[in-house]
């Protein structure tokens, strides 16, 4: 027996969909934060997706992807796939996971921003 | 909410009380029949959806015919001088040979602003440094013969259909261009990082290269240009471990009306890592009109719950003037009293 279509669904489908930058490094759209709603209505599946920035070269291929990994989930019978704008992305929104991967440890600088504003304080 | 147009200086309000240099401006060519085959044109669409998407609301957005065209020097003077609050203008060419038979914004129309508006408009060099001696000649010729007082550089070509990357950090490249550079007088060199142009790979568009580049050539400046979106962090990273390194909000800034708190997690990341002193202000015009980023800027402030919860500095004025002007004034040598004196700019 399958699931009923539903939000959940469409996310665990996703967990399959890559942004092409972290592809190689098996982060998934989802773990990215890049998926900032999914609604289901009937068979119709809505994708809202918001950029890590403005720039991002990748959208057209991940409007892309989405439809494709989802066309293989029962029940869906089409896809929309949106940006969104009003949404800011920032590393909060990285699981866990992509986080260890992707973060860069920029606490080991605070001796220099520290060595900065000392300075500034004493010009 | 009124339409940004060019209207003379003395007929126009000035909005932003601040010396505003701006640091890169192009005249593009934007004649389809400019541009080198797919990637080319792709490249050109980028840009026009750029504008389409981030012009302000209430703005005039350009139809098709209006924006992919060669626009002329004096359209584009006009639009930055006469039509923003905008004081001086850096004519930046573009050395995009594989994408555009005169690669997009030839370096002699930018020395010819600069040669028409000596007190105003200052010329940046930009050459192919994979084109070895013939590169140098010319950085060479557009010094001496055309007062460059910057130089900028793309680090990804595509020639033959594919792409040619090359690094800031590479001795046989970057390094004998940055020599000669210095040899010249050039003590500015910009680099654009992030935001691949047309079908050019991101990956060579990273900053990581940067460490060699300001390591080895400590007298140099180097700005890092669109804060090598999306590569935020890396940029941080070497902004804060070398004195020497730089970066331009150019085309950044422009995300300031229809996502105002992109720009604000950006802009306040980067004060707390950098400070004020290291973030340069660029219009891109006329990938966009430069006077409604002005007037947003000049009004911005970065949202109380981002400032409170993140420990960002807030936007000062002191920082404004700073970002919009005179940190790159003070990397060219230009003393910005004595030029507003001469300008005639309260």
């Amino acid at each position: 027996m399958t699931s009923p279509l539903s939000a959940a669904v469409v996310r665990e489908a996703l967990r399959d969909v890559y942004d092409p930058c972290c592809a190689d490094r098996g982060i998934s759209i989802l773990d990215m934060g890049v998926v900032e709603d999914v609604r289901v209505a009937g068979g119709h599946v809505e994708v809202d997706l918001v950029l890590t920035t403005g720039w991002c070269p990748f959208v057209a291929s991940m409007s892309a992807a989405i439809p494709d990994r989802l066309q293989g989930v029962e029940g869906v019978e089409s896809v929309e796939v949106r940006v969104v704008w009003d949404s800011v992305w920032t590393q909060d929104r990285l699981s866990p996971m992509a986080r260890e991967k992707l973060t860069l440890p920029l606490e080991q600088l605070i001796p220099y921003r520290e060595a900065r504003i000392a300075q500034q304080k004493g010009a | 909410m009124a339409t940004t147009e060019t209207v003379a200086t003395a007929e126009r309000e000035r909005r932003v009380s601040a010396f505003v240099f701006d640091c890169v401006c192009h005249i593009f060519n934007f004649d389809p029949a400019n541009a080198i085959g797919s990637p080319g044109q792709l490249f050109d669409e980028h840009l026009y959806a750029f504008h389409q998407l981030l012009t302000r609301e209430g703005e005039q957005i350009l139809s098709r015919e209006q924006f992919m065209r060669e626009w002329s020097v004096d359209e584009i003077y006009e639009m930055i001088i006469e039509g923003s609050d905008t004081d001086m203008i850096v004519a930046q060419p573009l050395p995009l040979t594989d994408l555009f038979h005169d690669g997009l914004s030839p370096w002699e129309k930018c020395a010819e602003m600069a040669a028409k508006h000596p007190d105003r408009a200052v010329f940046w060099a930009s050459i192919n440094p994979l084109e070895g001696k013939k590169a140098l000649d010319l950085l060479r010729r557009q010094v001496e013969d055309h007062g460059a007082r910057g130089l900028k550089l793309y680090n990804v070509r595509y020639d033959y259909g594919q792409p040619f990357p090359w690094r800031m950090d590479d001795p046989r490249v970057a390094y004998p261009v940055f020599e000669l550079a210095q040899e010249l007088g050039i003590s500015v060199i910009g680099v654009h990082k992030g935001v691949p142009l047309g079908p050019q790979p991101i990956e060579h568009t990273r900053t990581f290269d940067m460490d060699g580049a300001a390591a080895n050539f400590p007298d140099l400046n180097f700005i890092i240009f669109h804060v090598g979106l999306p590569w935020l962090d890396e940029v941080l990273w070497q902004l804060v471990r070398y004195p020497n390194l730089y970066a331009s909000i150019a085309a950044t800034v422009n995300f300031i009306a229809r996502q105002p708190r992109v720009f604000a997690e950006t802009l306040g990341k980067m004060m707390w890592w950098c400070g004020e002193d290291k973030i340069i202000y660029g219009g891109e015009t006329p990938i966009w009109h430069p006077q409604w980023a002005l007037e947003e800027f000049w009004n911005f402030e970065l949202p109380r719950d981002i400032v409170e919860e993140r420990g960002y500095p807030q936007l000062t004025e002191q920082a404004k003037r700073k970002i919009l002007g005179e940190n790159l004034a003070r990397l060219l040598g230009i003393d910005v009293e004595a030029k507003k004196a001469e300008l005639s700019v309260s």
